[in-house]
């Protein structure tokens, strides 16, 4: 009888070993599956967050190259 | 599901579970470089901002002198003002970029002011047309070099025309005074930058580049402008015909970028002093005219005009002037001659008396065994006692002036490792060491497009250097390595891998080593370990052995002074004495052990200081073999090229020096190949009892192979328990647990990582005769844990 014969041979409602391999295979796939779209969510997340700050702060950039422009060329503050 | 698989037959069920373990690595896979990938890009967002606020606040101070109307009194008085600031003496000083500032006192500078550029100049006073003005522009961003010698080499203007500009703006300000004239940084940025100076030396334009406080381009062109000469163009071609001898232009830091009718136009990387100016003038028989390089530029063009030359150099240079100690050549005809005699000797011996010749070879082999075990418990013991390594407090390190720490050059050669670039950068960056002194070489092989290109997105600070090895043979860690230092500007030089975390203060301390040791000390190694070393049981026995190679063998080596196979990375050399070894071997692959051999026959020695690096263990069987069998056969080579001429080694490197060269470059590929001809003789004695083993085995030698299976194996499996707990120690003064006690109990299993040892061992040798050169390429980034944290990491004795 070789391997895959027992594990064939199993009681019914008890799982053979490469049977349970395959189940912890299975759940690792998906835990790291989760992995991977657990963090894309949360680097999204933290992107967005990024770029909200950037797009802040090239708004302000913006105001104050034209306010040191203006007041470059003799004007007061835009 | 599950029920409908218990249905398959076997073999279906064996292919589904291989086809599955392939899609968990395939994911695993995706989520490395996934991670890697965000990263990236979050340290380039992170470093955009950074950049926005920098201007910002630029602007905003600009902005502030102008409405407390600075602008105008600045403007109406600005030629006066500069010059009655400034005395002939102080501005040929102010010139000298970098002057330490205790001599050059922080005066509050006068605000930023726009200064009407030549072109516009030029286009107001009516000497030339914009269309012109554009061409000459077009020009100059093609090699470089100045607006006015452009446009008198195109006829638009003539030199006495040019003059009152020129005379306008011969009153240079010093350097930080520019940059806050030309709004590039605020005054507050010059103080910082100044405070920096006065606390940890340096050049000032270095400060202002390490803290970001100023792009390379406006730097460098303020840099030009004060020196009178041209920034480098964009748009380069060059023509390696015009090229002076590599020799000659690495002494004058100057690459040949063009010729024009009437004089050359070469790149430097710090402007030319009028007598080496001059020198280069006669050399190349026609005027010369500079142009301005940042050390990224001048390292791009070297690398494009004197590419093959340095190809040359780090491939073939040991090779052609010490082919003695190149692995170029693995067995020399007489070392093929003495092994066929042996072979010839043994094989007669067995004809004429087989039963004498093996109990000969047994005694030998069992002597071997006995006194390696020896002579390594005797190292192991001197390891063990205070002063075999250099020792630092907190407070030697505080009280450190960092005015006196030079330029230290970091190597860092990676292949295919992309997904540790981030973690690399973040580790560099902790490193506690004045930034502007650091010159980091990151060494990528040409067909690693995705670092390259990783890289390149980065916009990695200045003091990082990516230099792009190009593709030759062999292709090894040893000649990257040697490509890039030919090049290095530190009066030290360390390699570190992609992967490693260094002690954040390893490079003071090993300043501090260097500085407690004679002149000859060469060479300080730091000691490594793992991180990932609670990752499994093959993490978990590489921890033991490393524990005790680091923490107890090297420093045994040390206070023996015996030579030292140094370990892969965390080797800090002077370079001076580096270059002049011709570094490392590019043919050998543990080109480290072998330099540490070379050293020690010139005379140089090596210390061991107590800092870390933390590495990322090996955690896959065949990666891990992949690994080791490198290691075996670089000891092989190493062994094979400093035993080509035996006597002479012993009077270089006298009987200690011998026979330490012999237990740990000798017995490190030997004990493994031997090992399981004695573990099948001993299961066949136990097992079936055959009469004939215990034949081989009379008196003495039994006696010695009995206490080589009792105590030898004994001591060795403690000496690594011994490592462990050292480490231990040391970690828990620091209120660490990285390596945790648990770790002790696995050293029971200790032999069967020997029988993985003997495997590496047997691929070595086959590996040795078949591909002497071949680099087992390590794969990085396995580990689960993402690195070490960042916490709790520095040690001090």
């Amino acid at each position: 009888m070789n391997r895959s014969d027992r594990s064939a041979a199993s009681p019914p409602g008890r799982t053979s070993r490469s049977e349970r391999r395959l189940d912890a295979v299975q759940a690792r796939i998906r835990a790291v599956e989760t992995a991977i779209r657990q963090e894309k969510e949360a680097f999204e997340k933290l992107m967005a967050q990024k770029r909200w700050f950037y797009d802040k702060l090239a708004e302000e950039w913006e105001a104050v190259s034209a306010e040191e422009r203006s007041l470059a060329e003799g004007g007061g503050a835009p | 599901m599950s029920r409908l698989a218990a249905w398959l037959p076997g073999p279906s069920r064996r292919r589904r579970l291989e086809a599955e373990r392939i899609r968990l690595k395939d994911k695993q896979d995706e989520l490395r470089r996934q991670r890697a990938r965000q990263a990236a890009k979050l340290l380039r967002i992170e470093w955009e901002i950074e950049e926005l606020k920098r201007r910002i606040a630029a602007a905003r101070t600009r902005i502030h002198y102008m409405r407390q109307g600075a602008l105008a009194h600045w403007l109406s008085a600005s030629g006066d003002e500069d010059s009655a600031r400034t005395s002939p003496a102080d501005t040929r000083d102010q010139r000298e970029f970098g002057k330490p500032a205790a001599e050059q006192p922080y005066r509050e500078p006068m605000p930023a002011a726009p200064r009407m550029r030549l072109g516009e100049w030029l286009i107001a006073s009516g000497l030339v047309r914009q269309e012109q003005l554009d061409e000459a522009i077009a020009r100059q961003q093609e090699y470089g070099g100045r607006l006015g010698d452009i446009l008198i080499d195109m006829g638009c203007v003539t030199a006495e025309q040019l003059l009152p500009f020129v005379l306008q703006q011969q009153q240079k300000a010093r350097l930080g005074d520019m940059l806050i004239q030309l709004g590039y940084i605020t005054p507050e940025q010059l103080e910082k930058a100044l405070i920096f100076q006065r606390k940890s030396g340096g050049m000032l334009g270095d400060i202002l580049l390490s803290l970001q406080f100023v792009e390379p381009e406006q730097l460098y062109r303020a840099i030009a402008t004060q020196n009178n000469i041209g920034r480098i163009g964009s748009e380069i071609q060059l023509h390696t015909e015009f090229k002076l001898p590599e020799p000659i232009a690495r002494e004058y830091g100057a690459v040949v970028i063009h010729k024009y009718s009437n004089r050359y136009l070469v790149a430097v990387g710090e402007p030319l002093s009028d007598d080496r100016r001059t020198v280069l003038e006669r050399l190349l028989e026609m005027p010369v005219e500079q142009v301005l390089a940042s050390k990224n530029e001048m390292e791009l063009l070297w690398s494009d005009a004197y590419g093959n030359e340095m190809l040359e150099e780090s491939t073939t240079k040991l090779a052609a002037e010490q082919p003695h100690n190149s692995a170029s050549v693995t067995f020399t005809r007489a070392q093929l001659g003495w092994m066929a005699a042996a072979v010839v000797f043994f094989a007669c011996g067995l004809v004429w008396d087989s039963f004498a010749t093996l109990i000969a070879v047994n005694l030998l082999i069992q002597s071997f065994y006995f006194f390696m075990t020896l002579f390594k418990f005797l190292i192991i013991l001197y390891g063990s006692r205070s002063g075999a390594q250099f020792r630092f407090t907190e407070e030697q390190i505080r009280n450190l002036d960092e005015r006196e720490l030079p330029v230290y050059t970091i190597l860092v050669p990676m292949y295919k490792e992309s997904e540790v670039i981030p973690r690399l950068i973040r580790n560099l960056e902790k490193l506690d060491y004045p930034k502007a002194k650091l010159d980091v070489r990151l060494l990528i092989e040409k067909d690693d497009v995705e670092a390259q290109t990783i890289l390149r997105q980065m916009n990695l600070p200045p003091y990082y250097t990516v230099l792009v090895v190009p593709d030759s043979l062999p292709k090894t860690k040893p000649k990257a390595c040697n490509y890039g230092l030919i090049r290095a500007r530190g009066q030290y030089v360390v390699i570190f891998d992609a992967e490693d975390r260094p002690d954040p203060d390893q490079l003071k301390k090993v300043h501090l080593t260097f500085a407690s040791c004679p002149d000859h000390t060469a060479c300080v190694q730091a000691k490594l370990n793992y991180f990932n070393s609670e990752q499994n049981l093959l993490t978990r026995w590489f921890t033991q052995e490393y524990s005790m190679w680091f923490e107890l063998l090297l420093p045994g080596i040390m206070k023996l002074d015996i030579p030292i196979p140094l370990g892969g990375t965390s080797n800090h050399f002077k370079t001076d004495v580096l270059k002049a070894l011709n570094a490392w071997d590019p043919y050998n692959v543990t080109e480290d052990a072998d330099l540490g051999i070379r050293l020690y026959k010139e005379g140089y020695k090596t210390a061991i200081v107590d800092s870390r690096t933390w590495e990322e263990a090996n955690s896959r069987f065949g990666n891990w073999i992949r690994q080791r069998s490198r290691w075996i056969k670089g000891y092989m080579q190493t062994w094979l090229v400093h035993m080509r001429h035996p006597v002479q080694l012993w009077r270089e490197i006298g009987p200690r020096g011998f026979f330490g060269f012999q237990v740990m470059v000798l017995a490190t590929p030997v004990i493994p190949l031997l090992n399981p001809l004695f573990w099948l003789l001993m299961l066949m004695w136990y097992g079936w009892h055959l009469g004939v083993i215990s034949r081989y085995f009379p008196g003495v030698i039994y006696y010695m192979a009995s206490a080589e299976l009792i105590l030898g194996n004994f001591f060795f499996v403690y000496s690594n328990l011994a490592g462990v707990y050292w480490i231990i120690r040391d970690l828990e003064r620091a209120e660490d647990s990285l390596v945790p006690h648990r770790l002790v109990k696995y050293g029971i299993l200790t032999p069967l990582y020997w029988v993985m040892m003997s495997i590496a061992a047997y691929k070595a040798a086959w590996q040795l005769v078949t591909k002497p050169f071949y680099w087992e390429k390590t794969v990085h980034g396995l580990d689960s844990s993402g690195g070490p944290p960042a916490s709790g990491r520095q040690h001090t004795a």
